[in-house]
């Protein structure tokens, strides 16, 4: 009997819950929906809409905060495209770029005319609190979704916040308040399962006040600007990287670097091989997560990415070993972009000595083509001379400084350690 | 009165017919003395006369592709200086002495051995039973797992024995078609050994690119195996089986090759074409060997960073 009563209390006081939740997001919503936007990047020859997201009032009611790229296509192609908002009540107005923040996916957009009431900003509520979500899913109409917040993410450089929530497309851009009404962040992207990314309001903070310091100019080349400031963050990343020392992990007789920044993760990739083959195998593949959205033809920038792959085999002779060996010498760059955004690879070949043992390398390097100082990099580095074991290092890193690029390089190959 | 020889041109061998009577007609139909079954002789095409003094005179008597003497079309001619050549529809043939000297006998290549070689049966089965083990080999060394002996041979007979049969039933209907015969023992005797020197080269190949880090031993092996070797064997080939002169043969194994100089040529073009190409896969070195001969020094990392900050991006594709 006792159980049936704390069944039906917790059914209950679940209702309860579920009912003050709605009560809560019901009053955020109608505080709100006067101030949160429909971005839409528009066709200038058609006037119809090319792609849209959210956005939201902020600073002094004359400007609208959303994602840089939600308004991308105005970088890429400025003559083709123009930005407009849409309000829940059918208002709608040009917009202009008054600043952009790469690094973490911000815009701001500047009204001729008032807007409406501006969005207060707080900061990030205690993890576990609910948060609010608003935007324009898919072209159906302001709405809201409600999560948790799950903490600043610092294997995203900090640049996001978790979110046990719905996001879904037309929402980026939008704002998530916490029980207050307050902007804590701006919505980013989805990995799905109500698992988002919220970028933290401090970043628009700081965006705002820069835009109040040095805004954009009317005739300033954006590709530049999204360059420049694409190198500097990457910069300051890597500088990151290398000012700290790397932990490193063991693969059967060599030492290499571990986790080389808390953006990084690594992962046993090592596959079951079949009974009948007469070697094996092993492999490490690490990744960073904060890669940094460009534009809609080169997608994601930013990668960091190296594998690390033992081959051993007691049962294959010389030559059968070193043709499968070289078989699996193979490595693709992951981003797929075209021959009209990126240049072709130039590589180059070298055998370096690396804790005395040789490795023949290779590097290879491609531009992109509208972000001039921007490269892709792939190094790998074979090891040579032994018998029946073999090591692949790989490195991959897209959207970099080539300059900026090989101290990592470097130390890599520096980190390096044989243990016979 | 002098015995004259009329020296037909065929293909292969020539043939020879004797001029001893005062009268000789030569053309298709079968009342002639010398039967000439070609479509562009006539049936009654040329007279050989010769009178009591020992004059000789030929006459045409073709209407359609009337008989030419020493490249000229003549109703008749008075035979003087010999040799003289005629020309009968498509068929040269030239009229001589007895006595007229022949040329020099040409010695057989290696002393008469490659003839032996390539006539002899037990050489192309034995070269054949190379060709097998070797391909055998091949596949063993780029087997990288436990394999049985009979996956080993159904392996080596569909992927080589195969294939070399094949080549070998092609190119003797080819030899049908063009010389009306067909010479299996020098043909599998030739693509036998063709297959062992390719077996070999390749890996070799392979082994330069790496010396030298480059893909151009590669490139220029293609090139030559594929549009100088191919050729000339066939070519050797045409000598000394079909008897062709060198510059017929050289032709025809041109011909022969072409489809494999057009397919080397692509490859070759493909190749470059890969290297130069836009792709998502940058195209780095990826040879390796295990003799690990380098022509490059080793050097250390400092100097490899120093070296690499000069790596310019790569081509923007047009």
């Amino acid at each position: 009997m006792r159980q049936i009563i704390t069944f039906f209390s917790l059914l209950v006081l679940g209702q309860l819950l579920q009912t003050a939740l709605a009560l809560e997001s019901k009053a955020i919503y109608k505080m709100h929906e006067d101030n949160v936007f429909q971005i839409r990047v528009l066709n200038r020859e058609t006037g119809k809409k090319s792609g849209i997201g959210s956005g939201f009032i902020v600073d002094n009611g004359l400007k609208v905060a959303t994602n840089f790229h939600v308004i991308s296509q105005i970088i890429t192609e400025p003559e083709r495209f123009t930005i407009s908002y849409l309000s829940k009540n059918g208002r709608s107005g040009p917009l202009k770029l008054l600043g952009l923040d790469i690094a973490h996916d911000l815009a701001l957009l500047g009204s001729e005319s008032p807007l409406g009431q501006a969005n207060k900003m707080s900061a990030l509520p205690p993890k576990g609190s609910t948060i609010f979500a608003m935007g324009n899913p898919l072209d159906l109409g302001l709405t809201i979704a409600v999560g948790t917040n799950g903490g600043i993410l610092n294997q995203t450089d900090d640049s996001r916040i978790l979110f046990s929530g719905s996001l879904n497309p037309g929402m980026s851009g939008g704002p998530t308040y916490n029980d207050d009404g307050e902007v804590i962040g701006i919505n980013v992207a989805t990995a799905r399962n109500a698992i988002s990314f919220i970028v933290p309001s401090h970043y628009l903070n700081r965006l705002i006040e820069r835009v109040k310091k040095t805004p954009l100019a009317a005739d300033q080349d954006l590709k530049i600007e999204v360059t420049q400031q694409l190198i500097q963050y990457e910069n300051n990343y890597l500088k990151g990287i290398l000012d700290q020392d790397w932990p490193k992990v063991q693969l059967r007789q060599v030492s290499l670097p571990g986790a080389i920044s808390p953006t990084v993760r690594c992962w046993d990739n090592s596959q079951k091989l079949a009974d009948k083959v007469l070697y094996k195998r092993y492999q490490i593949s690490c990744a960073n997560q904060n890669q940094v959205y460009l534009d809609s033809q080169n997608k994601f920038v930013g990668n960091l990415n190296y594998h690390y792959f033992w081959l051993e085999s007691d049962e294959l002779n010389a030559l059968q070993f070193y043709n499968l060996y070289q078989k699996l010498n193979e490595v693709k760059i992951g981003s797929r972009v075209s021959p009209d955004v990126i240049s072709n690879f130039n590589c180059k070949n070298w055998f370096v000595d690396a804790s005395q043992q040789t490795f023949k390398t290779s590097l290879c390097r491609r531009e992109y083509v509208e972000y001039e100082g921007l490269s892709d990099i792939l190094f790998t580095a074979a090891l040579t001379g032994h018998e029946n074991t073999g090591l692949f290092v790989r490195l991959t890193m897209t959207g970099i400084d080539y300059e900026a690029s090989l101290p990592l390089i470097q130390k890599f190959m520096e980190s390096i350690e044989w243990t016979p | 009165m002098d015995t004259l020889i009329l020296e037909i041109h065929t293909p292969g061998l020539h043939r020879y017919e004797v001029i001893d009577k005062p009268r000789i007609r030569i053309g298709r139909a079968f009342d002639n003395d010398i039967i000439l079954s070609e479509p562009t002789v006539a049936p009654y095409h040329l007279d050989i006369i010769r009178d009591d003094d020992g004059h000789i005179e030929l006459h045409n008597l073709a209407d359609v592709n009337p008989a030419r003497f020493n490249g000229q079309a003549k109703k008749s001619i008075s035979l003087g200086k010999l040799p003289i050549d005629i020309k009968l529809g498509r068929i040269e043939a030239r009229i001589v002495l007895p006595s007229q000297s022949v040329a020099d006998t040409k010695t057989l290549p290696g002393n008469g051995q490659s003839q032996h070689l390539f006539s002899h049966a037990f050489w192309g089965v034995l070269l054949i039973t190379v060709c097998l083990i070797v391909s055998a080999i091949d596949f063993h060394i780029h087997s990288f797992t436990n394999y049985k002996w009979d996956t080993l041979a159904k392996l080596v007979a569909r992927e080589t024995a195969l294939y070399l049969v094949g080549l070998i039933f092609f190119l003797a209907i080819l030899e049908r078609l063009i010389f009306n015969r067909s010479e299996i023992k020098p043909l599998v005797v030739v693509i036998s050994l063709s297959y062992l020197m390719f077996q070999l080269i390749t890996p070799l190949v392979a082994e330069l690119n790496y010396i030298f880090t480059s893909h151009l031993p590669e490139l220029l092996f293609d090139i030559t195996w594929y549009a100088i070797l191919m050729p000339f064997i066939a070519s050797l080939y045409l000598i000394h089986i079909y008897h062709q002169k060198r510059s017929n043969s050289a032709w025809l194994a041109m011909l022969l090759c072409s489809p494999l100089i057009i397919l080397s040529a692509i490859d070759v073009t493909q190749v470059l074409g890969y290297l130069d190409s836009f792709s998502a896969a940058a195209n780095y070195h990826r040879d390796l060997s295990a003799l690990n001969w380098q022509n490059d020094v080793t050097i250390s990392i400092v100097s490899f960073i120093e070296h690499a900050r000069l790596l310019s991006p790569g081509v923007v594709s047009d």
